[in-house]
């Protein structure tokens, strides 16, 4: 009876804790939305693609299509390296042993997330070799974040829509890539260029 | 100013149509649960708007939305002419012991979410994922393209096109009054998070009394992954909002069955909504029924009407889903995968059984080992007398989403890692109105 008249006090308590730490960890692990980089939030990637938008409406173009700064594939390095050497030796024992040891900030779900698409995209003889295993992990791994990044271009862009092979060309770039060199290989004519990387192309000359 | 007003319109509309519809009598005791109903049933009836205007006339444009809502509101004033009678529906005495500590948690774990959403939102003021390749997107589709509007459910890029309308709508809309600000999606997402609390603090007031309602609807406030879902600004916290409002308004009319059928249309409007918001709203409007003939099969007939009833408040929004599903055709991922075959192979592999089961108790842990541990403590001393519907809707749901994983052919562990847990949160106030509606033994003897 006495432990009773406990129990809903203690569940109080235990409800506002976890409110309060909540919302304690969301304070200590707030970041502001970058403003360096382009499409690294898509609330700055809107305000950053607004001039296109509207010189894109003006010219009643709807669909665009959409080039993006060359990702080096093989340019991982520092810390990225070091995880994706990490986690691609613990995914290469998962794999070959069954043994599910996930590295320090990796949970076990995705983990076997990782190991479930191997398995079911690669055969027996690739997942058994370590390096092809690192190499498949650090592809798919840079898919996802272009993928990622494209997104939030092309959000930055609605209502114009990103279909490839379309007559008008949005570059985003990374500053100081040579844009010229792009238009002048794939035959394409500036437009206008927006500053900050973004670009405006037309096919042809 | 502009998008106070259309927020400020859109809720004044839900808050007519549910006084309108709500039972005449005692009105003291279920103003937060009114309140807080009027932000789903305002959203329901603007987007079901904007989206008859969309098909009817080919675009929304924005004289003939307002023109149309001031028009609706003109008839939901006059049709709430009546005045207020004194009546029967049941409002339990209003000072309790163990209240204060009660508010107390609730004061505490509503400023919680507060903070927490506010920096949520600082932090990815256009929300993340899903609302940026859905919500947001097709709402961004919705409001720029005229009477081009249909280009919204034809981008390959946009994923999950055969979703429902609700959320981008109301925000579409919202953009429509007030340009395009991020004040919207997230305005839209606050009020659902804090409503869907309304909803379980008003229920369980009238049920259970107030240590009942303030524990409820703390809980639901200090669950880390809702606030920060909301914060995200998906659509799961919206669903959760209207399951929640149709269990709370289907317990209230089982209480006071003779109040006439208004609980019982607000309910299926809900219902609705919940149909209009996500998928996982068509299993919620299978399960909700079910789920009430098999507890009521003693009497019956009485549950078939009470079901009839639902079904004609649910009509509007089931029209305007099967509209939108069939006059676009669009696909959708998780039954062309059952279709695809190998399904039967799948549902029986035990591992995808073991997989499923493990998953869905690690996403009901991590909801907050915390309140975990404070709903096992409130239902052990408060055990008596707990609502069966809810418990039994929310069983069915989960069994649904089961089933779901089980048969599809999508990567098993990437399906269950993005969605399970947000699945459990659409069923979160709906569980929280069924173990806080128990009451204690000492309770039951007096």
């Amino acid at each position: 009876m006495q432990l009773a008249s406990f129990t809903v006090p203690i569940a109080l308590l235990l409800i506002a804790a976890t409110g309060v730490g909540h919302a304690v960890h969301c304070c200590s692990h707030y970041e502001a939305p970058d403003e360096r980089r382009i499409a690294s939030e898509p609330s700055v990637t809107r305000h950053q693609l607004a001039a296109v938008r509207v010189e894109l409406a003006s010219r009643n173009v709807t669909v665009v299509e959409l080039v993006l700064t060359d990702v080096d594939l093989t340019k991982l390095e520092g810390a990225p390296q070091a995880v994706l050497d990490v986690v691609a030796r613990a995914l290469h024992r998962q794999l070959t042993t069954g043994v599910r040891e996930p590295p320090p900030g990796i949970s076990a779900a995705m983990m076997n997330s990782f190991a479930t698409f191997f398995l079911d995209t690669f055969t027996a003889e690739q997942n058994a070799d370590p390096e092809a295993v690192r190499t498949h992990l650090r592809d798919w791994w840079v898919q996802m974040v272009v993928g990622m990044h494209q997104s939030g271009i092309e959000y930055g862009l609605l209502p114009i829509v990103v279909r490839a092979g379309a007559p008008w060309v949005v570059g985003v770039f990374d500053r100081g890539v040579d844009h010229q060199a792009l238009a002048q290989r794939r035959g394409l004519t500036v437009v206008r260029d927006f500053g900050g990387g973004v670009v405006l192309f037309r096919e042809g000359r | 100013m502009t998008i106070a007003i259309a927020f400020g319109l859109q809720w004044l509309l839900g808050f007519l149509f549910v006084r309108w519809l709500w039972p005449a009598g005692q009105l003291a005791g279920t103003r937060v649960l009114r309140c807080s109903l009027a932000v789903g049933a305002g959203a329901g009836l603007v987007s079901a708007v904007w989206f008859a205007h969309l098909v009817l006339l080919g675009a929304a444009h924005q004289a003939n939305v307002v023109a149309v809502e001031l028009v609706l509101l003109a008839a939901l004033v006059f049709a709430n002419r009546r005045g207020v009678r004194a009546g029967d529906v049941p409002v339990v005495p209003g000072r309790e012991r163990g209240a204060a500590p009660a508010a107390l948690a609730l004061g505490i774990a509503a400023a919680a979410a507060l903070v927490s959403f506010v920096e949520t939102t600082l932090a990815h003021p256009q929300g993340q994922i899903d609302a940026i390749t859905i919500w947001n997107a097709r709402a961004l589709m919705l409001s720029d393209s005229g009477a081009e509007w249909r280009r919204a459910f034809t981008v390959s890029s946009l994923h999950h096109l055969d979703y429902p309308l609700l959320v981008p709508i109301t925000v579409a809309r919202a953009w429509q009054y007030a340009g395009e600000t991020f004040l919207a999606p997230a305005i839209n997402a606050f009020s659902f998070l804090f409503a869907a609390a309304g909803v379980c603090w008003g229920a369980l007031r009238m049920l259970r009394g107030s240590v009942a309602a303030f524990g409820g609807a703390a809980l639901l406030l200090a669950c880390p992954a809702y606030v920060a879902v909301a914060g995200m600004q998906y659509a799961d916290v919206p669903l959760a909002f209207f399951t929640g409002a149709t269990l709370a308004l289907l317990v209230l009319h089982a209480r006071q069955p003779a109040s006439g059928h208004g609980l019982l249309w607000l309910a299926g409007a809900s219902l609705g909504c919940a149909l209009w918001t996500k998928n996982e709203g068509i299993l919620f409007a299978l399960v909700v029924p079910a789920a009430m003939l098999v507890l009521g099969r003693r009497a019956l007939r009485q549950t078939a009407r009470d079901v009839l009833q639902l079904a004609l408040g649910a009509l509007p929004w089931l029209i305007a889903l099967a509209v939108f599903k069939c006059s676009l055709e669009l696909p959708n991922d998780l039954v062309a995968q059952a279709a695809a075959g190998k399904v039967w192979a799948r549902l029986a592999d035990g591992q995808r059984w073991l997989t499923v089961a493990q998953r869905f108790v690690e996403c009901a842990w991590s909801l907050g080992p915390g309140l975990i541990v404070a709903a096992g403590l409130w239902l052990s001393a408060r055990r008596h007398d707990c609502l069966r519907l809810p418990f039994t809707v929310a069983g069915l749901l989960l069994l649904g989403y089961f089933a779901t994983y089980l048969a599809t052919s999508v990567n098993l562990e990437w399906h269950l890692s993005t969605s399970c847990q947000r699945l459990w949160l659409q069923v979160l106030p709906v569980v929280l109105l069924a173990v806080f509606s128990g009451r204690a033994a000492s309770e039951t003897q007096t």
